[in-house]
């Protein structure tokens, strides 16, 4: 402790005389000091919890820390409880990409894995603190971390929440010691220290091995609005983002050209796409596009978030914004970087699947 | 009458930037000092195109209060954790002030449920509340979030100059406490008051001079007077329910003594009177006989006959004298902050001088090119744009009596340089304009895409001034 504790300004003029004094009868009268040195060591812990805590081992600062591990899960279940009936507006989606998709450099591809998921608060002070948004992005590891590649069709699986709340907590930062809690125990453990009521909405993963076939290829983007930070990661390839807004974009490229595209040293291919999925992650969040290839219907309206994706002006285009459509942009991209051999049908690349999301949405049933 | 209702766009529009062709600002900012006439509109029915559809429907003229404007105005805000009791706190200090006729009491769900407002087309979420003390009134706002006390700082609709922050005693400061002192920070308030609530919760004086010591280590952390900021104990809840317990008392009279030290340690922004002149050029006309006047509304200072004063904007810092003064086809020795006059300038002709310009007080201002500023993007629903924009966007932007192309980039050292900007957004941006005009930290702008009202923004950094051609 930097400075030691001192009488008050405003304290000599304080009488406390006429307010009972029932503790000292029953537990011994808890230290100060150390109910200081406690709130330091764990964020968060109310003054009242860490002299429960003092009193309870006798001042004894490693007991009461011991204490206060096992009570977070105690008191945080009833701080959840009481805040039950509050509504949560705020928050943030967090998004974690364990696995790119694409190739190494040594043009072998990798499998993709990612997740997306939705954390709600009840103000947007609590979606800003650093504890807040390292706990949506650790869930969000968890979720990525966790999942088995799905067998359906779908690239983009809806997790349901309950299954989700029930699997372990993996933290996303390496330096940190897993806690051995479930996702629905560390939630908790954020309403103890925030005092907000914090719920997690939804989930979702986009996650596939490494293709075989070495004329295909898949790789996801994402792009986060309205970005918080939580705690600097240390340096991995793991993505971590959160923020007001998030979208995950899956890319699927085939060619008969693609092991020499990958590997050529004209361009720089994998790069190329990452700004591309990049461009259209941005895409799907600012022009809101809900079907990727659909009826043309409204098209005359000019209303460009009535369209398709493939429809709309591609006007997110990392560096170079345009009024041609995503559709179009998508072919001569592929055109130009000889991915369209002009024997088989469907070669290029496409949209296979996106999904994207805003914190206190409406949830529609139907998402793409 | 008072509190928790809806503000009035025109209370907003004096300290705002004034967009063309809106002449409410022009006849009714004749106040001396921004904070005035933020009161004086916000009970008086004054009927303008933009302003009807947000007043309510019963205000008539004879429920209004004079307002004195003898005391000085501040406006305040609480600033505070969702439990810690931030509501009751301004219940409180209502229900207080008016045993001595300062304010009228407001309760709990009064302010708790305050409906939207809209301050300039941009809906807000806040409370509002005023009240009196012997020496200052007050203008005091309450807001659920972190995003509505910045719409309100960017629009200005109640601009904070001081804070309370409120921490509960059982709690003690939480970890979103310092997104509330960084809040205060970047809405420009330079001094708190703390609230230590719920003290009769507590019954160990030392976990109190523990959560104490706590908030003025945070404090200092965050570049606030960490050992000067007053803090004061006691309980909003024992004050609005008129308990005591004890010789000292934990309600009323701390909810006096808070009031007392917001009066002695807030500090009241310097009225407009006491600046050095500013009138932004509006037009310019040629009187036969007599030579080139400037008409415009004076912003701040005085001046008199006589005075020497500078000329700047668009490239020119010209030093003339002004050698008469004109308000209303008579002609005056001198004008003052609020005054719309004709200023007739010595030696200047009329292609020499434009709309946008300003004459100052010499050397009081700069003419600048380059700034960063706070700004709100309007969202679809509040008129603004429907798709995102990027770096490089280039909108007008209107400030004063000026119109200038300005584009919009990320300040250096954003992470993703790449990332847009979304209708309903809050952002601090680049803004370089295409040519020099005299403007300053605190102004207020907005910016315009044909014609149509795309985001409002406040000046918080100057980064270039224009080159003397």
């Amino acid at each position: 402790m930097s400075r030691s504790l001192r009488p008050s300004r405003q304290f000599s003029n304080l009488l406390y005389s006429s307010i009972p004094r029932n503790y000292s009868t029953e537990a011994p009268k808890a230290s100060v000091k150390l109910i200081a040195e406690i709130r330091k060591r764990i964020e968060g812990t109310s003054l009242t919890k860490a002299r429960e805590a003092l009193q309870a081992t006798n001042n004894d600062l490693q007991a009461a820390l011991e204490w206060l591990e096992k009570d977070i899960a105690v008191s945080g279940a009833a701080k959840a409880a009481k805040l039950q009936g509050r509504t949560t507006g705020e928050g943030l989606i967090a998004l974690a990409i364990l696995g790119r998709g694409g190739w190494n450099e040594k043009g072998r591809p990798q499998g993709v894995r990612a997740a997306m998921i939705e954390l709600n608060c009840e103000t947007d002070f609590v979606a800003r603190n650093s504890l807040f948004v390292d706990l949506a992005q650790d869930v969000a590891y968890s979720a990525a971390y966790l999942t088995e590649p799905s067998t359906g069709d779908a690239l983009v699986n809806q997790l349901t929440v309950d299954a989700l709340s029930d699997a372990p907590m993996m933290s996303s930062n390496p330096a940190s010691t897993p806690a051995a809690i479930s996702i629905s125990e560390s939630i908790r453990n954020g309403i103890a220290k925030l005092g907000e009521k914090i719920s997690l909405r939804r989930a979702c993963t986009l996650i596939s091995d490494p293709l075989q076939d070495p004329t295909l290829g898949l790789a996801v983007s994402s792009y986060v609005h309205g970005g918080a930070s939580g705690t600097p990661q240390s340096a991995t390839t793991t993505v971590l983002q959160a923020g007001r807004m998030g979208s995950l974009v899956a890319l699927g490229l085939r060619s008969q050209a693609l092991p020499s595209s990958i590997l050529s040293t004209s361009f720089n291919f994998g790069e190329d796409l990452s700004s591309l999925g990049r461009s259209l992650a941005m895409q799907a969040i600012g022009l809101n596009a809900t079907t990727i290839r659909g009826s043309n219907e409204l098209l005359e309206q000019g209303n460009p978030e009535a369209m398709a994706l493939y429809d709309q002006p591609f006007m997110m285009r990392v560096g170079a914004p345009t009024e041609e459509s995503v559709g179009k942009v998508l072919k001569d991209w592929a055109e130009e970087r000889k991915l369209v051999q002009g024997g088989e049908g469907g070669e290029g690349v496409e949209v296979v699947q996106f999904q994207k999301w805003a914190v206190g949405e409406a949830i529609e049933e139907t998402s793409s | 009458m008072f509190a928790a209702s809806r503000l009035p766009v025109q209370a907003c529009l004096k300290s705002a930037a004034r967009v063309p062709r809106v002449p409410l600002a022009r006849t009714v900012a004749t106040a001396a000092t921004r904070s005035t006439l933020l009161n004086a509109a916000r009970r008086a029915p004054i009927a303008s195109p933009s302003s009807l559809r947000y007043l309510p429907v019963k205000r008539a003229y004879s429920d209004a209060k004079v307002y004195s404007r003898s005391k000085p105005h501040l406006n305040i805000g609480t600033i505070g954790h969702v439990d810690h009791g931030k509501t009751t706190l301004t219940a409180a200090i209502t229900k207080v002030l008016a045993e001595s006729g300062g304010a009228s009491f407001i309760d709990y769900a009064q302010i708790d449920k305050a409906p939207e407002e809209k301050a300039r087309g941009i809906t807000i979420n806040a409370a509002h509340v005023e009240y009196e003390t012997t020496n200052r009134h007050y203008s005091h706002i309450d807001c659920p979030g972190h995003a509505d006390y910045i719409k309100n700082m960017i629009t200005g609709a109640a601009s904070m100059d001081g804070a309370i922050i409120v921490v509960s005693a059982t709690d003690g400061q939480m970890p979103q406490t310092r997104e509330h002192l960084l809040l205060a920070r970047q809405v420009g308030i330079k001094r708190l008051v703390v609230f230590i609530n719920k003290i009769d919760q507590i019954d160990d004086p030392e976990m109190l001079e523990l959560v104490e010591m706590e908030i003025r280590d945070l404090l200092a952390t965050y570049g606030f007077d960490g050992e000067a900021t007053p803090i004061i104990m006691g309980s909003a809840l024992a004050a609005l329910e008129g308990r005591e317990d004890g010789p000292e008392g934990i309600g009323r009279a701390r909810i006096l003594k808070l009031v007392q030290e917001c009066d002695q340690w807030l500090e009241v922004p310097q009225r407009d009177l006491d600046k050095p002149f500013y009138m932004p050029i509006e037009g310019v006309f040629s009187i036969p006989g007599r030579g080139t006047v400037a008409t415009g509304k004076a912003e701040r200072g005085t001046i008199k006959k006589g005075d020497e004063v500078e000329i700047i904007g668009f490239g020119q810092r010209m030093k003339t004298v002004l050698t008469g003064i004109e308000m209303h086809h008579k002609e005056l020795d001198r004008g003052e902050a609020g005054d719309n006059m004709g200023a007739l300038l010595r030696g200047i002709k009329r292609e020499q001088i434009h709309r946008g310009q300003a004459i100052i007080a010499p050397g009081s201002m700069k003419s600048i090119k380059k700034f960063v500023a706070s700004l709100y993007v309007l969202s679809k629903d509040e008129g603004g744009r429907h798709h995102p924009f990027m770096a490089n966007y280039r909108p007008q932007m209107f400030s004063q009596t000026c119109d200038v192309t300005c584009a919009l980039t990320w300040p250096e050292g954003v992470e993703d340089a790449s990332k847009m900007v979304m209708p309903g957004d809050n952002v601090e941006m680049v803004c370089s304009l295409v040519h020099d005009v005299p403007l300053e930290v605190g102004f207020r702008f907005t910016l315009r895409e044909s014609n149509k009202t795309v985001g409002t923004g406040v000046i918080t950094q100057i980064l270039e001034e224009g080159t003397i051609a």
